[in-house]
């Protein structure tokens, strides 16, 4: 086995994770697929001064986060989220302890956030379904649930919130035992 | 999944909510101080929300192919030559990577908290590691009450040996070697004419016969550095050449609110950058009425396997 075999072993393993990552910063799906196709090809070529002491995932995270910060002019406010050093460095840490998760591939331990969607009930609920799983806007999802724009944000951030409580729970919780 | 304390939701302030740019059509030009590490638990949620339910199996497949003919295209045109130390570097990371060996370390890190996790488990090696203790006692008024020397030995778990010598003022109690082996807690005057041991939930009770100069919670080194991150503010401070050139940390501790040892004021840690070696560990307790108390570790070494008997020795 080479280098390249073992290197796509790494980014198979890791790929959908940087995936997550970049599309929790990057609004255009376009541009979080250009930046994950850069993020690895610029681990391949720097993979000599990967750190072998330290796990991959948080190195290539860390060379995605400089990509983007290197980007943000040229990728524009469009298709970018608000990102600064302190954003991308908490969302490091939420996903290296989302990578604590039990479970062999990035899918499986997305059944945690699964099984904290199943918990989640009522307007909350039907906000985030009706966002990520029919990608409706959320005057299409005011529109829908007959009530106002603002109250539709809330239930976004408010269902956010509790999914992320929820995961830390679980992390804890496997933490524990 | 941030370290920063969870504000209930009804305290979430209007500017916090209008700056969460996910539901707007282009990024917030800036956002109020303090609000991203709650902007940051929205778009993580939002990123694996987004991720979730664009899975999709070919999709996966195509980008990776594309990918690895983008990798195949670079080495055709440009192939390398010399040694390749990635081909050991990848083989590693692999291994490291299947074995889910825990460490972070993003290069635009390190961070107070990535360093103290390398402490962490740099200390829960089963191993006995040896310090020059150094333990003070200021009055309010920065008069020294107590200055002692100890030398322990510790390995986690609560095991630990303190030798050393006690005065209170005028009183001398003379040579001291308390001990812990997790379970029971013992202490012994160098003559032999004091012993005591007792189960280690009793402590309270050696302590005060002791005149309360330790707390022994201090003493399970891994065991107080591990609570660390959960209860102080932790700031890489500056760093410093150690033996054969390696760079090593200074970490500060300051204490956020809500911790849970009231008393435990500061910390301040030098690590090996690296490996998450400690060599120097100051903790500050505060004591009430303005007095404090200090205790320096400085790493002496680490003892050979097998040489350190923690048990009471009658």
């Amino acid at each position: 086995m080479d280098s390249r075999d073992l290197f796509e072993i790494l980014v198979r393993e890791h790929i959908d994770s940087v995936r997550a990552f970049l599309l929790s910063t990057l609004r255009d799906g376009v541009a979080a697929e250009d930046l994950l196709q850069e993020t690895f090809l610029v681990a391949w070529r720097i993979l000599d001064r990967y750190d072998r002491k330290l796990p991959f995932g948080p190195w290539v995270r860390g060379i995605a986060a400089k990509l983007i910060l290197n980007h943000r002019r040229k990728l524009g406010r469009s298709r970018l989220h608000y990102c600064d050093d302190e954003v991308l460095t908490h969302l490091d840490d939420s996903f290296h302890k989302f990578s604590q998760l039990s479970g062999d591939t990035f899918d499986d331990q997305l059944d945690a956030l699964r099984g904290c969607l199943s918990r989640l009930t009522g307007p909350q609920l039907d906000a985030i379904k009706l966002h990520y799983e029919h990608g409706l806007h959320c005057k299409e999802i005011a529109a829908r649930l007959g009530i106002g724009f603002e109250a539709v944000k809330k239930h976004l951030q408010r269902g956010r919130a509790q999914l992320h409580r929820c995961l830390e729970h679980k992390i804890v919780g496997e933490g524990a035992a | 999944m941030s370290e920063h304390d969870p504000m209930p939701e009804s305290d979430i302030p209007a500017e916090w909510r209008q700056a969460d740019d996910t539901l707007a059509d282009a990024a917030a030009e800036h956002v109020p101080a303090g609000s991203q590490g709650w902007l940051a638990q929205q778009r993580f949620v939002h990123g694996l929300l987004r991720a979730l339910h664009t899975a999709d199996a070919s999709a996966r497949e195509a980008r990776l192919q594309n990918l690895l003919q983008s990798i195949d295209a670079e080495r055709a045109a440009a192939p390398r030559t010399g040694p390749r130390h990635w081909l050991l570097v990848a083989a590693a990371a692999l291994l490291l990577a299947t074995l889910g060996v825990y460490a972070v370390l993003p290069p635009r890190l390190p961070t107070a908290e990535a360093a103290v996790q390398r402490v962490v488990e740099h200390l829960a090696r089963d191993v006995d590691l040896r310090y020059q203790l150094l333990f003070t006692a200021t009055a309010a008024d920065g008069e020294q009450k107590l200055r002692h020397e100890f030398d322990l030995v510790t390995r986690p778990g609560m095991h630990f040996l303190v030798d050393g010598k006690l005065s209170f003022g005028a009183m001398q109690l003379g040579e001291f070697r308390i001990g812990c082996d997790g379970q029971e807690l013992w202490a012994r005057s160098a003559n032999g004419a004091m012993r005591r041991a007792m189960p280690i939930a009793e402590r309270e009770k050696l302590l005060q016969g002791l005149g309360d100069v330790l707390d022994l919670g201090y003493l399970d080194v891994h065991a107080l550095v591990r609570r660390l991150p959960e209860d102080f503010e932790l700031k890489v401070v500056g760093s410093e050449q150690g033996e054969g050139g390696r760079r090593l940390l200074r970490i500060e501790a300051s204490r956020e609110r809500g911790g849970r040892r009231p008393v435990l004021r500061s910390a301040f840690l030098l690590c090996d950058e690296q490996t998450g070696m400690v060599t120097r560990l100051e903790v500050q307790a505060a004591t009430g009425r303005g007095a404090r108390r200090e205790i320096a570790f400085e790493l002496v070494g680490e003892e050979p396997a097998g040489t350190i008997d923690y048990r009471r020795p009658w």
